[in-house]
């Protein structure tokens, strides 16, 4: 009687040690999840036909579209309309990095969100990354005050840093679909160029303006590799980083800064009204024009070239208006 | 029933305890042992998060495109550095380096002669043609560049092609792009493009702080 007792008891241990461990065993998967280890059985399925390339900022889905033409489809990490300076990533975008062949990053700290996304959804090392920037010859933040150097991630806003960028993009994914490779060298070349001709039609315009006197700020520091590839410099940048504040003491200095390098032109950013550019612009009276980051709205194929369209022509305008005062 | 006295004084031990007034010190060494803790895990958390320095190996003959070059140089690199792309492109399909002019028809910059090329000190190009014996080679040579400081420029590029059985060219197996710059704004054209020659000379090479130098100090 008393051993039947004792094994009941001990049954009773044992079914509950088995709880117990398939508890553990089940919020160990549940761990393991998030962190890839484990692939979730509802992971959705590459079923298609076409290579399915992701991009994470709005001008890559330019590039990757003009290289692609219609031999492979190009889907945006992340809905339209989110800022992606300040995204944080959704389960939308888990599920959808797990449809991708592949993905076009900028990779140098202007879409870290893509890399949450991937650790996250379990899909780190498991697709290609295009590193946009493999190639580019990177340049710093203009206007850093000391020593430091920080590099400047902005590659995407000039024509000839997304020319280099259009070239990796190609080539890589020219590696990852060999059948389709030349076709994508061949279109790259051509958007190129396409590129190189709106940036020459501009030139043109800017020949006969002189520019000796041309001195600009811009309120983000974004704007160093389109600046310089007209051979235009930027004095000072405002925002230590986009969309922060400068301290009371660092807008004062970049005021000194502002008028000790005789700047004529501010460059604000289109689509962000900002309360301390009027400020600037009162204390310093330089006069404001708005850039576009190409970072917001639709995704468009036709979108970079627009964009930058836009760009120059707002440069043209500001170039105008200076030189046609120093002739007066 | 009596009691003993020393029954007595050991119930009187246990009725009445003599608590003594709590001075702080244990909570004040309980306190400071976490203090350390934190500011130790701080630290700790703090040197294994810290990104490693922007650092780039380079021989006393080299700069850093990034680090030591002016505004005007660093354009100029930056641009003959994406240019170096289409010149091999341009080569693989009309079968001959490009000339100056032919440059300038495709707009490439530094060689087109627009806003920028006047904003980089009008710079004179050449092209060169050295005898390699085994490589296919072109160099670009920009000097007197007006702007302060300039200096002047190299671009040597170089590949070898496959045997094909056909005679005709085969695949580029290798291909090289070097950019070197010359403080003096008109040194002579280099007669050989050996890195040794090219130092003795005074030309320093430019090496690119690349997007993927970048990736890669951000990985670290």
């Amino acid at each position: 009687m008393k051993v039947l007792r004792e094994h009941k008891v001990m049954n009773a241990r044992n079914y509950k040690q088995l709880a117990y461990r398939i508890v553990g065993t089940l919020l160990l998967i549940c761990c393991l999840i998030p962190l890839g280890k484990i692939q979730p059985v509802f992971a959705a399925e590459k079923t298609h036909a076409k290579l399915r390339v992701g991009i994470t900022l709005h001008p890559y889905y330019s590039f990757a579209i003009n290289i692609v033409g219609d031999r492979a489809e190009v889907t945006p990490l992340i809905d339209a309309g989110f800022n992606p300076h300040n995204y944080v990533p959704k389960p939308d975008d888990m599920k959808r990095i797990m449809t991708l062949d592949a993905l076009v990053v900028n990779g140098i700290g202007h879409d870290e969100w893509a890399f949450e996304i991937l650790e996250a959804s379990g899909m780190k090392g498991k697709i290609p990354l295009i590193y946009a920037n493999n190639g580019v010859a990177l340049i710093p933040v203009a206007g850093e005050e000391g020593d430091t150097k920080v590099v400047n991630p902005h590659t995407f806003i000039a024509t000839t840093a997304a020319i280099q960028q259009i070239y990796t993009i190609a080539k890589k994914l020219g590696e990852i679909d060999p059948p389709n490779a030349a076709y994508y060298s061949k279109n790259a070349r051509a958007y190129a160029l396409r590129l190189r001709r709106i940036k020459a039609e501009f030139m043109e315009k800017f020949s006969t303006l002189d520019v000796s006197h041309f001195r600009c700020a811009t309120m983000h520091g974004a704007y160093g590799y389109l600046m310089q590839e007209f051979g235009l410099q930027v004095a000072a940048v405002i925002e230590p980083r986009h969309g922060v504040k400068p301290s009371p003491s660092q807008l004062a200095r970049t005021i000194d800064a502002i008028k000790a390098a005789d700047v004529s032109v501010l460059f604000a950013e289109k689509f962000f009204a900002s309360k301390l550019a009027d400020a600037i612009r009162k204390a310093t009276g330089v006069r404001m024009y708005s850039f576009s980051h190409i970072t917001g709205g639709e995704y468009e194929p036709e979108k970079f070239e627009r964009e930058m369209r836009e760009n120059l022509k707002t440069l043209s305008t500001a170039i105008r208006s200076v030189s046609e005062e120093s002739t007066r | 029933m009596s009691i003993s006295a020393e029954q007595k004084h050991e119930m009187q031990h246990r009725l009445f305890r003599i608590v003594p007034p709590a001075d702080g010190k244990g909570e004040t060494r309980n306190v400071a042992l976490l203090l350390c803790v934190i500011i130790t895990l701080t630290v700790l958390l703090v040197f294994l998060r810290a990104r490693t320095e922007m650092k780039m190996q380079l021989e006393d003959w080299q700069l850093s495109a990034f680090h030591h070059l002016e505004d005007t140089d660093q354009a100029v690199f930056s641009a003959l550095y994406t240019a170096s792309q289409d010149i091999v492109a341009i080569h693989h399909e009309v079968g001959h380096w490009p000339s100056i002019p032919e440059l300038q028809d495709y707009f490439l910059p530094p060689f087109a002669k627009d806003l920028s090329w006047t904003q980089w000190g009008k710079i004179k190009w050449i092209k060169i043609s050295p005898k390699y014996s085994a490589a296919e080679a072109v160099v670009y040579m920009g000097t007197e560049g007006t702007r302060e400081g300039q200096g002047a420029y190299l671009l040597i590029i170089s590949h070898m092609h496959a045997p094909s059985a056909d005679g005709n060219k085969g695949a580029i197996l290798e291909s090289s792009v070097r950019i070197w710059l010359n403080n003096d704004t008109q040194p002579e054209p280099p007669v050989s493009f050996i890195p040794d020659s090219l130092v003795r000379s005074g030309w320093n090479q430019i090496i690119p702080y690349s997007g993927e130098m970048e990736v890669q100090r951000l990985k670290s």
